[in-house]
């Protein structure tokens, strides 16, 4: 007969063995669960960061195509939906203008200098400012001036991801010049104006993104044609917006 | 198993994932709205 008063053989060695066993496999499994949702955030960053950038690149390739021979017209018709470029609704944000279909190159320059400021390719400036517009490309609002018409032609671009058309918007200084061309080979450049506000360099402006009015006709009062180029601010963060004035020269 | 083969088996199986993440699974989170640059 067993005594009472005697423990069960191997009860107290084989019971923390086996909790051990379990708070190491525990431990283990949500040490894994971290590791992988590290991983899984990483790798998601560098696909934001970078591999878009391909994506973005391979339209631009395409658009690009689009507008070979600068100065010649082009009447092919993809430009706009069942109307011609040189249709006179064109210039007003015409609904008819398909969303992310290329309108024109933004070049920038340096006056009397060889140095390449903000990108060093042409940028094809897409229709539109929808999410999957400017994942083709910096993005024309609708409903603001066309490229040379009176009024105020605003252009949005991606600071970080998608190509990261406006990465270097801040190199921009007063007296730069943009260049954008058409599809029919009209070109029109705009200096870059010598304003400031928001603590920014000079030319350049930073605002909250609820001052819509930088989309006005004629937010600075120039009084004439004019372009504006609007991307996130700081990089990486869309906390501000930076913002460049630039009016019509030639 | 071979050690050589299960290491190609782990490459090709993490090739595979990363793949499928690039290729639909962070496409559709940027579509559903989650983007930490905030579209920046």
């Amino acid at each position: 007969m067993t005594d009472p008063l005697q423990p069960l053989p191997d009860t107290p060695e084989v019971a923390p063995a086996a909790r051990a066993g379990a708070t190491t496999m525990l431990v283990r499994s949500v040490g894994w669960l971290f590791i992988s949702a590290g991983a899984f955030l990483l790798l998601y960053l560098v696909w934001l960061l970078w591999i878009t950038g391909f994506e973005t690149g391979a339209a631009q390739e395409d658009l690009l195509g689009e507008f070979e021979g600068f100065g010649q017209a082009d009447t092919s018709g993809d430009l706009l939906a069942g109307a011609s470029d040189d249709d006179p609704t064109l210039g007003d944000g015409d609904a008819t203008l398909l969303d992310g279909t290329g309108i024109a190159v933004m070049e920038f320059e340096r006056p009397g200098s060889d140095e390449s400021i903000v990108r060093d390719k042409p940028v094809v400036i897409v229709e539109g400012t929808s999410v999957g517009a400017l994942q083709r490309g910096p993005g024309h609002y609708v409903n603001t001036a066309m490229p040379g018409q009176d009024g105020n032609f605003v252009v949005a671009g991606h600071r970080t991801t998608y190509g990261a058309p406006f990465y270097n918007l801040e190199e921009i200084a007063p007296g730069d010049l943009i260049h954008v061309t058409m599809k029919n080979g009209d070109r029109f450049t705009y200096s870059v104006l010598d304003d400031s506000s928001g603590g920014a360099a000079a030319g350049q402006h930073i605002i909250r993104p609820t001052e819509t009015w930088v989309l006005d006709r004629d937010p600075v009062g120039v009084g004439g044609p004019m372009l504006t180029l609007t991307t996130c601010h700081p990089r990486f963060s869309a906390t501000y917006r930076l913002i460049v004035f630039a009016e019509l020269v030639s | 198993m071979n050690k050589l083969v299960r290491t190609l088996l782990i490459a090709l199986v993490a090739v595979g994932v990363v793949t499928v993440l690039f290729t639909w699974v962070f496409p559709w989170i940027t579509e559903m709205g989650f983007d930490p640059t905030m579209g920046g």
